[in-house]
């Protein structure tokens, strides 16, 4: 069996983020620390979990970006995955989800995947897209925000419960080939063993350009980041921290609350 | 003429209609303020709604059509795409418009690859500008917004909960839903049945004040001080966020978000919450919100009606103690 999970690398959400001069994107400054999107180690854990329970099973992880997103590629790699496959892109700015799922789908469709694992989104854009969207260029079945599946050897589907409003589960096979985006919380990922990181230090990756790819154009336009408004305009409670409490717990006091 | 249409999919869930769908008809109108031609159309796809489609219509005055399909009895990604493409293959739609859900996140993009459209997910505010109808939606944990315009003929939009408030229907209107007769068959998948998770607790829901832990807690240990925070109150309940109900350091029951619970106590408080907009979109029936974050920055702060930069393992404790004090101040004097 073979299964790719897609990967991808973003800027730490504790970073001051500075929007650039063109205010197309953010600055890529040196104050940014870049790791892996939480969701995609669900998704790489869930798949070294069916590596662990069937034989034969070979776990490629593909990552599109430019060449700072080998480090996240070889963390996969730490944790147990066998392949990183990494697609190439020049430039840090905006890339819309259409362009990164069909980059990927068009790398993958001659590959004879059987199940194709993403993370539920990604903190940084917060799309929810990329993995249906391969499964649509692929014309394969999907099912997001995947919480339990269950597969067994020589089975041509997959049985999938996914997290659905109000705190309930959907039930639902799928026909392999398919694809799964993996919400959080669905197991623990492990961290990377020292074997496999002494591994992954010295093993090639596989790079393709993005460029040799076929892909969908953008169909839709960037046309601006900025600054978020504020929705309410809140009171920033200043002086020391003692300070803060009393004047807090005035507040609090005149609204009756406590 | 065929005119112009925007589609609201309606949402629900064991046969009742999600209040998403009425937030779908408050955005719709929005575009309808930039391109007035514009026809508003409700579908239900699903068995046994033309009661509630026809109240939905007395009530809005927009038209509902009740799509019912003889094999399928609960949502199906593949069922709804080839639905929803078929039904639109005749008409000239420019939006199709479905709840930022987990459900509606399952069918949203597929559909946009088989209608040869865009997608424009999480859409919190629209506005035009140079002719073009431009989508707000927030990126990087809440801290920026991004813009985006459509450059296809079609769009699919999702619409992120509790952005646009459901409209007041004060009308009525005599019309009756239309019924569509369709069949399709999922060959890829199969949906079997709506399973129970999580034990249910109705005491976040009743509580008068909420006090929620975020991942900037840091530590299991440090959950006491929200516990020893949330004892100064009356009436109140411990939530968290998708994070800390993730790692186990509270049960799901307790988790705030779109994926969780949406609460609309009169105080909530935020400990080192950053404000993803999964969170923020459940929070915003909250009376007063008070957030307590390390990060100046932090998106939960835009959201805040008062606001404190400390660390809230340190802050909290003195935050307590000064309560103590205020609450017994015979106890010295005697």
């Amino acid at each position: 069996m073979k299964i790719l999970v897609c990967i991808k690398q973003v800027p730490d959400s504790e970073t001051a983020f500075k929007i650039n001069d063109t205010t197309n994107w953010i600055q890529m400054n040196n104050d940014i620390v870049f790791r892996m999107n939480r969701f995609d180690e669900f998704a790489i854990e869930e798949s070294l979990r069916i590596k662990e329970k069937l034989p034969d099973v070979n776990i490629d992880v593909i990552s599109v970006g430019p060449p700072r997103v080998t480090s996240t590629i070889r963390k996969a790699l730490g944790m147990g995955a066998d392949n990183g496959i990494h697609i190439l892109l020049e430039k840090e700015l905006y890339h819309s989800p259409y362009e990164i799922a069909s980059l990927i789908a068009f790398y993958a469709r001659d590959k004879n995947y059987d199940l194709i694992f993403t993370g539920v989104m990604a903190e940084d854009d917060m799309q929810c897209q990329v993995g249906q969207l391969i499964a649509g260029i692929l014309n394969i079945p999907s099912a997001s925000s995947t919480i339990l599946e269950r597969i067994n050897p020589d089975d041509n589907a997959i049985y999938v419960e996914r997290e659905i409003d109000n705190g309930l589960r959907e039930s639902l096979d799928l026909l392999l080939p398919a694809l799964l985006t993996i919400q959080s919380g669905i197991n623990h990922p492990r961290y990377p063993s020292l074997s496999n990181v002494l591994r992954a230090k010295d093993q090639e990756l596989i790079t393709v350009d993005s460029k040799s790819l076929p892909k969908i154009e953008n169909r839709d336009r960037l046309t601006g980041i900025y600054y978020p408004q504020k929705i309410k305009n809140g009171l920033f409670i200043d002086g020391s921290p003692e300070e803060k409490a009393e004047k807090l717990l005035e507040i609090l006091h005149d609204k009756s609350l406590i | 003429m065929i005119h112009e249409e925007i589609i609201l999919v309606a949402e629900h869930l064991q046969q009742r209609i999600s209040p998403i769908t009425y937030e779908l008809i408050s955005f719709a109108d929005e575009i309808k303020r930039f391109r007035p031609g514009i026809i508003i159309t409700i579908v239900i796809i699903g068995k046994g709604f033309r009661e509630i489609a026809g109240e939905i219509i007395q009530k809005s005055g927009i038209n509902v059509i009740c799509i019912e399909c003889e094999n399928l009895h609960l949502y199906n990604a593949e069922a709804y795409i080839l639905i929803l493409k078929e039904f639109i293959s005749e008409k000239k739609v420019k939006y199709i418009c479905i709840p930022h859900t987990s459900t509606g996140l399952d069918y949203a993009p597929g559909l946009a690859v088989k209608l040869h459209a865009s997608c424009i997910t999480g859409i919190e505010k629209c506005h035009y500008r140079e002719e073009n109808i431009i989508f707000t939606r927030s990126i990087l944990n809440g801290k920026i917004q991004m813009e985006a315009t459509p450059t296809t003929e079609v769009s699919v939009l999702t619409i992120l909960p509790g952005s646009f408030k459901a409209p007041g229907f004060t009308k009525s209107f005599p019309y009756s839903p239309k019924i569509v007769n369709t069949a399709v068959s999922p060959c890829k998948t199969k949906t079997i049945k709506i399973l129970n998770s999580n034990e249910d607790d109705p005491s976040i829901s009743e509580a008068d004040i909420i006090v929620s832990a975020g991942r900037g807690i840091g530590r299991e240990e440090n959950l006491n001080i929200i516990y020893n925070l949330a004892k100064i109150f009356p009436r109140s309940a411990i939530g968290g966020s998708r994070t800390i109900c993730d790692i186990g350091w509270l049960g799901y029951k307790h988790q705030i978000g779109i994926t969780g619970k949406s609460v609309a106590p009169k105080l909530y408080i935020a400990c080192g919450i950053s404000g993803a907009i999964q969170h923020v979109s459940s929070i915003k029936g909250a009376n007063i919100i008070l957030a307590i974050n390390t990060d100046p920055q932090a998106a939960i702060f835009n959201y805040s009606d008062y606001c404190v930069v400390e660390d809230l393992t340190t802050f909290i404790p003195i935050l307590i103690d000064a309560f103590k004090k205020k609450e017994k101040p015979h106890t010295f004097s005697i």
